[in-house]
């Protein structure tokens, strides 16, 4: 059969087919083998319900994965991008599973998320994968009612964008805040027995998504909580009591409570078993204390002590306790077993001391809780020679800003001996100090060394001792876990802090510290952001407004017909509600609603509600007094009158309360109560708790003021930063001189200003580009706008664009800067115009180039070399650009004239080019040209500060010799 | 009055900056840097470059068509720009995007072309420099040889001293002649933003008063 033109068509067609067929096919089963294998969806052990923890194989390292991309939804047909795990494709993932926790707040909406629903890239049609949740109001209603929704609002938008909305459930006559989508995130937590589908997808380097895993479901179920790693009893023999400390497991997010209880009739291993069955602990265990474990994620005191009477701490000395948690959900568990540790008081660590301050120089966010002097300890040493005869010791200084050292003292002691062999008095602390080893000594037997400090307290009244040991790893002398302050043995102990705020008093952890540290800077941030729980979603539909709730039993769809006046557009709904100060007269926080009507409102219902409590209670309180109660019985209900009493006074009488509710404008009357609630949320309280971790704590003392109250401390905003004294000082003396000297310059003294060769020869190069016709070259270096040096090179330009005009020459300004560009457009105009020659401006020749460093040098070398230079300018500030530009003008023969500040650019510079401007030059050049008296002041007023300076290094170099570090200190580091 | 607004804004933004320079007041350092500042640079900084974008596309255009010298390349300027912009609008700046393939297997080999050339360029300007013509290229020809040596385990061979000795050289002579320098640039920064920020110098503003 002929292959003719006819028949080939067809042939080739067929040919094409086949390969175009071959490729897809290879490119799906290339699909196919890149899909996550074993992608499971378990619950998260020991947890509140909230979390499923997905698991599965990474793909191999050779098919380049970059992410895994984890999708989530309540239908296996429709699930939205969740989470990318990003994974490096050289190194791919070296463990055999990969895991994925969903157990915190998701993003549910925020400003990334896509305006309308979008299904994922490269997926077909019919895929269920779909990119973020959109912020289409009815999609987020549906799936809110399976997640716990948490708004979190930027303070100002929730004072002053929020909506006054109602629900369409007539029966809710609540006014909610209502957020636009845009204003707020909203984060997603899992709700406990609610199904979720999951899967996931790989991406590899060329960004083509992978087929996606085999949908999973799972549903998340609330565990009994782990029990706790160990707890600790002490009995205080001497003071007949019992002291208990634990240690919290690693998931202690939804603890709520625990229980000591005194468990008899068990061995230690039956314990073991039984404590899994709570109905048969209950018939062996007694509770003796109980307490609060958190505040939301906050951890409390994890110590308690209970006084016993002698004939009970008899008993107690082989009693057994165990430590039962409670989480949110009641569910429990037992920790093991502990026998009391039988000690005394006199056996307890000191009472720690502390003071709370201000922290200084800071925008007013933190304060320093300090509870010792400063400490100093060694942290390393190394060897200096290959006799080991001389060793730099490294030390740390910990101490609080406000804290001074003058000198450290150092004294070495042999292994064994009493007597120190050397002595080193640290007077400029730069952390490490010279050692010098006896001959003969074997170093590596070790050392002791005592440091005392001279500070502010009375010299040499705390001891600090270490051992500094050979450490067989490390080949030197490393200091010993043990640090001695005053001969007693403190690395055990820990300092632990807590704090309070206004308006309670339970204290809430903020850190552990060991014994090295004397002071911990607590962050008291500014209120930026609120977080509400979303009650429901609500929008219009035609005449119709459709609320769906979710803050009822179940999650109910509400509509109704849209009021006249009524907010209506699309709304995420949460609580009103906000604190606006604290009462301290009557110990309660004051609450009122963001919008001027519904507080009202609020507080003639409160008032109504709490007038009713307090009547009910009263009565009780007068039948339960005659049938004669329990005291503690009695004293309950009184304070819970209290309680109510102080709440009513309150909300009737508070001032500032008061004064909110007589503002009738919306954003007034929040700004008011935004400056009141964000003043006193930021008022904390401390306290120091000395541990060591087993029972033997002891707790500081609450600062009192003078009137019995706590003191509550709120960090301050400083207005000036008194480490920039000096340099203010400076600032100003040198703007003095300068002023003095440019009114001498005005007054026609002659200032001699020293020659600078660069500057002269400008008038030259650019004689020779006009004579030999060819154009110039001006070039900004790659600084920006805020770079002194550019600024610089912009007087400087001036002056040269003006000579060019004059004598008609060319000069070209490639930029770097597209900021700089028209400034420099600007400025080579008005020298044109200037010198009479508008007629010769070209816009053009001032252009921009590029902000690529290396495309900028490609872009100014092919200028030079196509347009012949005759003169190059390079002033400004230049980095690895600026050789590869010289040698080129160089190269087509250019006179060259360059300055810069930057130090490392400046030997290229020298080397290539026929003048160059050194740092200061470069700045002094525009003064230099225009020779105007008040620029040339400047200069003058430079040199002088300059011989200042050099003063002052050389006074400090001598005074330091001679260990007088006063001025040295003065002068700020940075 | 052309002048004197800018002026007067320059003046104003600089007794601010110089207030921020020292106190780390919560109204200067979050309300006006973090709040005010910073929002407002990141949006005006689009628009400056769209007039960079412009100014180079006039440049070009006006290249083809004056027929100036070497304009064909204007070309290649226009059709790198618009293949970039489009691959960045339309793919995205990702990784495995077009932009991205282009960044890496075209911008950042004709960078590093540049770069490598430095070596060479380097090469040419130490000779230059280490030409003994007087005592002072001779005290840098001897100090650079020192300092290259060290750095070379050949150096270590040669004498044991050598790396202590360049250490020294680059601590101390070159250590205070840098700081020399440093110290004028730190002092004439502070003077020409005195001199902005009392309106002795006004170049900036685009040549004379």
């Amino acid at each position: 059969m002929r292959l003719d033109k006819r028949r080939l068509i067809p042939v080739l067609l067929l040919v094409l087919i086949a390969l175009v067929s071959v490729v897809i096919a290879q490119k799906q089963a290339q699909r196919d083998d890149y899909v996550v294998q074993d992608f499971k969806v378990e619950d998260v052990p020991s947890d509140d319900g909230s979390g499923l923890m997905l698991s599965w194989k990474p793909l191999e390292r050779d098919k380049r994965i970059i992410e895994y991309r984890v999708y989530r939804g309540v239908s296996p047909d429709q699930m939205f991008f969740l989470e990318s795990i990003q994974v490096n494709p050289k190194s791919g993932v070296a463990s055999d599973k990969m895991y994925y926790y969903d157990n915190s707040g998701s993003e549910f909406l925020d400003v990334n998320s896509p305006g309308k629903l979008k299904r994922e890239k490269q997926q077909p049609s019919n895929s269920p994968l779909f990119r973020k949740i959109p912020r289409d109001v009815k999609l987020l209603a549906e799936l809110g009612k399976s997640y716990d929704l948490l708004s979190v609002i930027e303070k100002n938008h929730l004072y002053y964008s929020s909506k006054e909305v109602y629900s369409a459930d007539s029966a809710d006559s609540t006014a909610y805040a209502g957020m636009k989508m845009n204003r707020q995130t909203i984060l997603a937590f899992l709700k406990p027995g609610q199904k979720y589908y999951y899967t996931v997808l790989a991406v590899n380097e060329r960004n083509q998504f992978q087929n996606f895993a085999k949908v999973a479901e799972g549903s998340p179920v609330p565990d009994a909580p782990d029990p706790a790693n160990a707890l600790y009893s002490v009995l205080l023999e001497d003071k007949n009591e019992l002291r208990f400390e634990w240690e919290y497991p690693l998931y202690k997010d939804d603890l709520q409570q625990y229980q000591i209880l005194l468990v008899s009739g068990v061995s230690d291993s039956t314990w073991l078993r039984v404590r899994k069955l709570p109905t048969a602990v209950e018939n062996i265990a007694t509770p003796i204390a109980a307490g609060g474990v958190s505040q939301g994620y906050l951890l409390l005191k994890n110590y308690t002590s209970l006084p016993v009477d002698a004939a009970q701490a008899a008993q107690m000395k082989n009693a057994r306790f165990c430590l039962q948690l409670i989480d949110s959900q009641g569910m429990s568990s037992y920790s093991a077993l502990s026998t009391p540790r039988l000690l005394q008081s006199a056996q307890l660590p000191p009472k720690p001391n502390f003071i709370v301050e201000d922290k200084p120089n800071d925008k007013g966010d933190r304060l320093t809780v300090l509870w010792d002097k400063p400490i100093v300890f060694v942290t390393k040493t190394s060897s200096q020679n290959k006799d080991n005869t001389k060793l730099k010791i490294n030390y740390q200084l910990n101490k609080a800003e406000t804290q001074k050292v003058k000198n450290i003292y150092f004294e070495f002691f042999k292994a064994g001996e009493s007597n120190a062999f050397a002595k080193v008095k640290e007077y400029y602390q730069d952390n490490s100090i010279m050692l010098k080893v006896p001959a003969g000594y074997d170093y590596a037997k070790g050392f002791r060394v005592r440091i005392t400090m001279d500070t502010d307290s009375p010299k040499n009244d705390y001891v600090l001792e270490q051992d500094l040991l050979w450490d067989k790893k490390m080949m030197t002398l490393m200091p010993g876990k043990e640090l001695y302050r005053n001969g007693y043995e403190v690395s055990t102990l820990s300092n632990v802090v807590y704090r309070r705020g206004m308006a309670s008093d339970t204290m809430i952890l903020v850190k552990k510290n060991t014994s090295f540290d004397n002071n911990l800077d607590v962050t008291v941030a500014y209120p930026t952001v609120l977080q509400k729980p979303v009650y429901g979603f609500s929008y219009a539909s035609g005449d119709s407004l459709i609320s769906i709730m979710y803050n009822a039993e179940k999650p109910t769809r509400f509509a109704r017909k849209i009021k006249p006046g009524e907010n209506t557009g699309n709304y995420s709904l949460v609580d009103a509600g906000i604190d606006v100060t604290y009462d301290a007269k009557n110990e309660t926080s004051v609450q009122t609603r963001l919008f001027p009507g519904p507080a009202l409102q609020l507080v003639k219902e409160q008032s109504t509600k709490l007038g009713t409590q307090i009547k009910e209670l009263e009565a009780n309180l007068a039948t339960m007094s005659a049938l004669n109660p329990a005291p503690p019985q009695l004293a309950k209900m009184t304070d819970q009158l209290k309680s109510l009493k102080g709440k009513l006074a309150s909300l009737t009488s508070n001032p500032e309360l008061k004064k909110a509710n007589a503002i009738k404008s919306k954003n007034g009357r929040m700004r008011y109560i935004a400056g009141l609630r964000e003043d006193y949320s930021r008022y904390q309280g401390y306290q120091v708790v000395k541990t060591d971790g087993k029972g033997m704590f002891v707790e500081s003392d609450m600062l009192l003021d003078k009137d019995g109250k706590p003191v509550l401390t709120k960090p301050v905003s400083n207005w000036f930063d008194r480490n920039k004294f000096v340099t203010l000082f400076a600032t100003l003396l040198f703007g003095l001189s300068v002023i003095i000297f440019v009114n001498l310059a005005k007054r026609g003294k002659d200032l001699y200003i020293r020659p600078i060769a660069g500057l002269s020869e400008i008038d030259n190069a650019i004689g020779r580009a006009t004579e030999m016709g060819r154009p110039m070259l001006y070039c900004m270096g790659n600084g920006g706008l805020s770079d002194v040096a550019t600024l610089a090179s912009m007087g400087i330009l001036g002056l040269v664009a003006k000579k060019a005009a004059e004598y008609d020459t060319k000069l070209i300004v490639p930029c770097y800067d597209y900021i700089i560009m028209p400034i420099a457009q600007e400025i080579v105009r008005e020298a044109h115009y200037s010198v009479g020659r508008p007629d010769t401006y070209d816009k053009n020749s001032v252009f921009y180039l590029t902000n690529v460093q290396f495309a900028y040098v490609a872009g100014v070398n092919g200028i030079m070399i196509r347009e012949r230079m005759a003169t190059n300018f390079f002033m400004g500030f230049f980095a690895a650009e600026a050789l590869l530009m010289t040698e080129t003008g160089n190269a087509v023969g250019a006179v060259q004239i360059a300055g810069t500040d930057a130090i490392t650019q400046i030997p290229f510079f020298i080397t290539t080019c026929d003048y160059t401007l050194i740092g200061e030059e470069l700045y002094a050049a525009s003064a230099y040209l225009n020779r105007e008296p008040m620029l040339l002041g400047t200069l003058k007023a430079q040199d002088y500060f300059k011989f200042v300076i050099l003063s002052v290094v050389i006074v400090g170099a001598i005074l330091s010799t001679f260990q007088i570090t006063g001025l040295t200190l003065l002068l700020p580091l940075k | 009055m052309k002048k004197t607004i800018p002026l007067l804004i320059v003046i104003v933004g600089g007794i601010i900056w110089v207030l921020w320079a020292f106190s780390p007041h919560y109204l200067l350092q979050e309300v006006f840097y973090n709040k005010f500042y910073l929002p407002w640079s990141y949006a005006s900084a689009p628009f400056a470059m769209l007039l960079g974008v412009m100014s180079l596309s006039m440049m070009h255009s006006n290249k083809i068509k004056r027929r100036a010298p070497k304009w064909q390349y204007s070309y290649f300027f226009f059709a790198g720009f618009i293949i970039t912009a489009l691959a960045g609008f339309i793919g995205g700046t990702q990784k495995g995007g077009v932009f991205m393939w282009m960044f890496e297997n075209m911008q950042m080999p004709m960078s590093a072309t540049m770069f490598s050339l430095l070596a060479f360029y380097m090469a040419s300007a130490a000779y230059k420099a280490f030409r003994a013509r007087s005592p002072e290229a001779t005290v840098l020809l001897v100090a650079a040889i020192v300092v290259m040596l060290a750095q070379v385990p050949l150096g270590m061979k040669i004498s044991k001293h050598l790396p202590t000795i360049s250490q020294w050289i680059l601590d101390v002579p070159n250590l205070a002649s840098k700081r020399g320098i440093m110290l004028g640039v730190g002092l004439g920064s502070v003077a020409t933003s005195l001199k902005i920020l009392l309106g002795i110098e006004r170049s900036y503003l685009g040549g004379g008063d």
